[in-house]
């Protein structure tokens, strides 16, 4: 079991939501409600010009910052 | 009966379609999350009556993080006994079940619409309702709001529900872990004061973070009662690796797949190979950014700029000199006998000949161009692509990829735009917002008018662009670097892209065309009434006299004063003022890039003015205003100097 922040994943790559690291919870919560939450797989789509994943039936766009708040494991 | 239904959902679930289906009312609809940024109401006429029913903007959970979220559950906790109608997304129900569970806690009697059937059916889904709705304790219904299925059914439960004829008895209840249940009774406890939600719902929201709820509960608790909730709090965030506020949303959305279990069957899902490939060239940025550009060229340029102010106005302008400005001459001549009471309505400023010609024939296409143009964006739902296209730009104006939605509102009407800036999550970026948005946004009647006007000139039209954008990265910068804080972080749900329906389309123009045409109306007669009263009594010359020099300063005539005059009543007013000025020669080309320019920066209309003042509050207003004169008159003075040393 590898975990790491989604910025160290390739785009293509499929794993599985580990968690979201922040001192915010207001933004843990929303991110809980956007579908980050653990287990879940989830694919990195593309890097530029922001992440874009796919988790569930929906597509979630972010910026660098948050990509590294979420934490997965391969 | 004096119940209401409160629609809640999601951002981009079809609560608007649906209020609209039941009251026939009008609320903007479109594939973006948060065109409501207000609360509609409207009646619905169900078998049991009119009720009223009110539409609030998307929300999550029930934590609020944006003001528009804000506004959402303020009306959820004013309105404890009212019926609440949830919308969710059929396709995401995992989703979408921690919402009614915390409505459900909060004691709210639900109705669940599971919209967007026909959606979940083509990506394979098949949803036995039935099972749910016994599971849940509360009526299930299944509907397509946007081709009316299932909206008689819901019609029908509503009614039921209202007449008391639905038990509640039986609802389901949200369960948490043995610890998670240990630190929600102790927080409880410690609730004395009255709320407008249940204890085990406070204890719930106070444990999950949420830091309105917090601030309400320390204000009326007292000091050993809020120290002893804070402590269950901090102890329940160190014992969870990710923090409590995570482990609750993970243990309710445990509960949510396990209510779920057997009630969604996947078939073997039917990709869409077009709507994906489509969707992955707009974000992809090879693809993407082209096609970008094309969307603002064909988009901006050509369809409102060209088509827009260019040929309808034109079109309109012949007809109204040609045709009812001679008709209205003959009225008023013959019902009005004083030659000054005619020039009220017929002189040089006359609400007829000025007032109404400009409302109607100058601004209304334009503005209609563009309120079609963007519902069109807005139902595709190219929006979020366009804001995750847009981040990083954003980001280096202390902004973030969301603040581009009121941005290029603000090309539309900049006073809607000032509105829609509560989708923005902190003070200071809802500030940046508005700031731009006065400063440097042009609204589409404006925009409109001066393209047509600069466009002869190609060179002209790109140093206006050129100046415009220039100065308002820069200040998007200075504000970004100046202000305290920094950006918020950006993520955004990117829904699937949607062939726009026609009729979808037409109405929300024409919707937001009204909206705005009883806007201006008034204040565009208002202002033809003033100057010609202003004209009578000589105190409007003495204003212009006292404008003349500034306007002298930049190097033009003194005619272009009474078109800054009128831009201080509205922006497009003072543009179409422009617009009358060239088409009789009075500006060089040099005159009309630096009034353009100028007109530009200047000012934001009366009714952008009282937004603000509205929003941002008096001190924030009157700041931005009083840095926006000086700053469009030396922009201006600066480039009226530059394109005379070019030697223009």
């Amino acid at each position: 079991m590898n975990q790491f922040p989604l910025t160290r994943m390739a785009p293509g790559v499929t794993a599985r939501v580990a968690g979201v690291r922040s001192t915010n919870g207001a933004f843990i919560n929303k991110l809980a409600a956007l579908g980050v939450l653990p287990g879940l797989p989830i694919t990195l789509i593309q890097t530029y010009p922001a992440y874009l994943v796919q988790i569930g039936q929906s597509e979630l766009a972010m910026d660098r910052e948050t990509a590294r708040c979420i934490e997965v494991i391969i | 009966m004096k119940s209401r239904i409160l629609i809640i959902g999601n951002p981009n679930v079809g609560k608007s379609i649906i209020f609209n289906r039941l009251t026939g009312l009008y609320a903007t609809v479109s594939n973006y999350p948060g065109t409501t940024v207000e609360i509609a109401s409207g009646q619905a006429k169900l078998s049991c009556g009119l009720v009223e029913v009110i539409d609030t903007p998307g929300l999550y959970s029930l934590q609020a993080i944006t003001e528009e979220e804000r506004v959402a559950r303020r009306y959820l906790m004013t309105a404890p006994d009212s019926i609440v109608l949830q919308v969710a997304d059929a396709r995401n129900l995992a989703r979408m079940l921690p919402q009614t569970l915390q409505l459900l806690q909060a004691r709210f009697r639900v109705v669940l619409a599971v919209n967007m059937l026909d959606e979940a059916v083509r990506e394979g889904l098949s949803l036995n309702l039935e099972v749910l709705s016994h599971r849940l304790g509360i009526p299930v219904i299944g509907t397509i709001a946007t081709r009316g299925e299932g909206l008689d059914q819901l019609k029908e439960i509503l009614s039921q529900v209202l007449l008391g004829q639905v038990s509640y008895q039986k609802t389901i209840e949200l369960r948490f872990s043995p610890e998670i249940q240990a630190d929600l009774t102790s927080i409880a406890a410690n609730l004395k004061a009255t709320y407008p939600l249940p204890p085990e719902s406070l204890s719930t929201l106070i444990l999950a973070g949420d830091e309105e709820i917090a601030e309400l509960i320390r204000r009326k608790e007292n000091a050993l009662r809020w120290r002893k909730i804070k402590a269950v709090v901090n102890a329940a965030d160190n014992r969870y690796p990710w923090g409590a506020g995570y482990q609750l949303a993970i243990e309710v959305h445990a509960q949510a797949e396990r209510i779920l279990k057997g009630v969604i069957l996947r078939f073997e899902s039917r990709t869409r190979h077009l709507q994906n490939w489509l969707s992955k060239l707009t974000t992809n940025p090879l693809t993407g950014f082209p096609i970008l550009l094309a969307v603002i060229y064909f988009g901006l340029y050509l369809f409102v700029g060209r088509f827009g102010a260019g040929f309808v106005v034109d079109h309109l302008d012949i007809l109204f000199k040609k045709v009812l400005i001679p008709a209205s001459e003959d009225l008023v001549t013959t019902i009005i006998p004083s030659t000054l009471w005619q020039s009220l309505f017929l002189g040089e400023y006359g609400i007829i000949s000025l007032g109404v010609r400009y409302a109607v024939v100058i601004i209304l296409p334009i503005v209609g161009c563009f309120f079609f143009f963007f519902s069109l964006l807005e139902d595709s739902g190219y929006l979020p692509r366009l804001s995750m296209l847009m981040d990083r730009t954003c980001k280096s104006l202390g902004l973030n990829g969301r603040a581009i939605i009121p941005l290029v509102l603000g090309l539309g009407c900049d006073t809607m735009a000032t509105l829609t800036t509560r989708i923005l999550e902190t003070k200071r970026e809802r500030f940046i917002a508005t700031f731009l948005l006065a400063l440097a946004v042009p609204c589409s009647a404006q925009l409109g008018v001066i393209l047509s006007l600069l466009s002869p000139n190609p060179g002209a039209v790109l140093i206006w662009g050129a100046v415009v954008l220039f100065v308002l990265l820069l200040t998007g910068h200075l504000l970004g670097r100046l202000l305290p804080g920094s950006p918020t972080l950006f993520y955004l749900e990117i829904p699937p892209l949607r062939l726009p329906r026609l009729g979808n389309i037409i109405v929300k123009t024409l919707s937001r065309m009204q909206w705005y045409f009883l806007e201006i109306l008034p204040v565009f007669i208002g202002v033809s009434v003033l100057i010609w009263a202003g004209r009578l009594f000589g105190f409007f010359q003495a204003l212009l006299q006292l404008i003349e020099p500034a306007v002298k300063a930049l190097g033009l005539p003194r005619e272009t004063a009474v078109v800054f005059l009128f831009g201080f009543f509205r922006r497009d007013y003072g543009a179409a003022g422009l617009y009358d000025l060239t088409s009789c020669g009075a500006l060089s080309v040099r005159n009309l890039i630096t009034a353009a320019i100028t007109l530009t920066l200047f000012l934001p209309c009366i009714a952008q003015f009282a937004v603000m003042w509205k929003e941002r509050g008096p001190l924030a207003s009157l700041l931005i205003t009083g840095v926006i004169i000086p700053t469009a008159f030396a922009i201006g003075f600066a480039v009226n100097m530059l394109l005379g040393f070019c030697g223009l």
